[in-house]
């Protein structure tokens, strides 16, 4: 059983997903993406629309990949090297990740 | 409808590969925007008229924004007209006093074998007349400055030359610099300004544009908020940053060939004093 103490220290990686891809020293994803929920016309066009993601990454481990080393699947994207460049640390990626599962 | 990026820098980069000389590089790559923007020229992604390119481009001076723009030349006036110790000034050392030379600048020194950008002729005549050379970082000296060296070439259409072996050496280092990624984001300048032009992104709360390459050079120094003039090199490094780069110094032989190359590509576009943003 979890504490209340222990569960104090660990945030939701939901929650840290989505504070990572908003923080424009970390992830920063909105620069470039849009959601389906943002208004069109004030919302950033660079990266896809984000959406159904689950769909689209049925497998865990590849949403992980191209959000960590985009270059590796895509080599033209603009996407920054995550991973490679320390930009994120792994649970960082791992909580983006989640939190992208839920859109 | 426009072509997804990825199939747009596919298309660019094989544009851009198979030129061999500046006027091939600028018209592949006006080729490829005019793809990318149909119905639009690059008159256009200057003078930020196309609504395909809205808020993409500069504004040019015009009599709305005119209050503004006169007081930075007001400013820039005062520095060129400075006289010397020896009673002359900037005037003296410019063909016409200065009119219709900032057409021809940046140019290449191929003796020195480096780019002599309008800062660089300015320096060399105040050092020729026993004068302190300007600092390069001395920002707000030079923004109104340029502006109005570019103010008595108004309408004029950029003629930057590439005269021989060293100038094209320049333009190929410069065209280098351009397609390097750098910084923690590994950033090009062709990542965003060409392969993703014309799209958005956000910023601090605001919505901004990725202008294309060709037309920067024609319509900076630009005006913005608080009366910060902003020169194409001040632009490079912020842009840098974006990258997650540390800026090159300004004045630097990168910086300057980086701006040799943005001058090719808006080579026989009409110079504006100054822009500013929407």
């Amino acid at each position: 059983m979890v504490s209340m103490a222990a569960a104090a220290q660990s945030p939701d990686p939901v929650d840290l997903g989505r504070k990572l891809f908003q923080d424009p020293q970390k992830g920063n994803c909105v620069a470039c993406h849009r959601l389906a929920s943002d208004d069109i016309k004030r919302a950033a066009s660079v990266g896809p629309l984000l959406e159904r993601l689950r769909e689209k990454f049925p497998d865990h481990a590849t949403l992980v990949k191209s959000i960590a080393e985009a270059d590796s699947l895509r080599p033209d994207t603009i996407m920054p090297p995550y991973r490679r460049h320390r930009i994120l640390t792994e649970s960082e990626i791992e909580a983006i990740a989640r939190y992208l599962e839920t859109l | 409808m426009r072509p997804p990026a990825a199939i747009f820098l596919l298309v660019a980069v094989e544009a851009m590969a198979a030129a061999a000389t500046p006027e091939q590089e600028r018209d592949s790559l006006i080729r490829v925007l005019k793809q990318r923007f149909p119905g639009t020229t690059s008159a256009d992604w200057i003078a930020g008229v196309s609504s395909n390119l809205s808020g993409v481009a500069a504004i040019p001076m015009s009599p709305e924004h005119s209050t503004n723009f006169a007081d930075v030349l007001a400013i820039g006036k005062k520095a060129w007209d400075r006289p010397f110790a020896d009673g002359k000034s900037l005037a003296n050392c410019f063909a016409n006093g200065g009119r219709n030379v900032a057409a021809t600048y940046p140019q290449v020194d191929a003796k020195e074998h480096r780019v002599i950008t309008l800062q660089v002729a300015i320096n060399n005549c105040r050092r020729l007349h026993g004068e302190q050379e300007i600092g390069l970082a001395a920002n707000a000296t030079w923004g109104p400055l340029i502006a109005y060296v570019r103010s008595l070439s108004l309408g004029q259409k950029l003629s930057v030359r590439v005269p021989g072996a060293v100038a094209l050496e320049v333009f190929e280092s410069g065209k280098a610099l351009f397609r390097r990624r750098i910084g923690d984001h590994a950033y090009a300048c062709a990542s965003c300004h060409v392969q993703h032009a014309g799209e958005s992104y956000a910023e601090g709360g605001a919505i901004r544009v990725l202008p294309p390459p060709v037309g920067p050079a024609v319509t900076w120094p630009r005006v913005e908020p608080g009366s910060t003039v902003r020169t194409l090199q001040m632009q490079f490094q912020r842009c840098m940053l974006r990258a997650g780069a540390v800026p090159w110094e300004l004045g630097t032989k990168e910086m300057d060939e980086l701006e040799f190359y943005f001058a090719q590509l808006s080579s026989g576009l009409p110079i504006q004093a100054l822009s500013t943003t929407k």
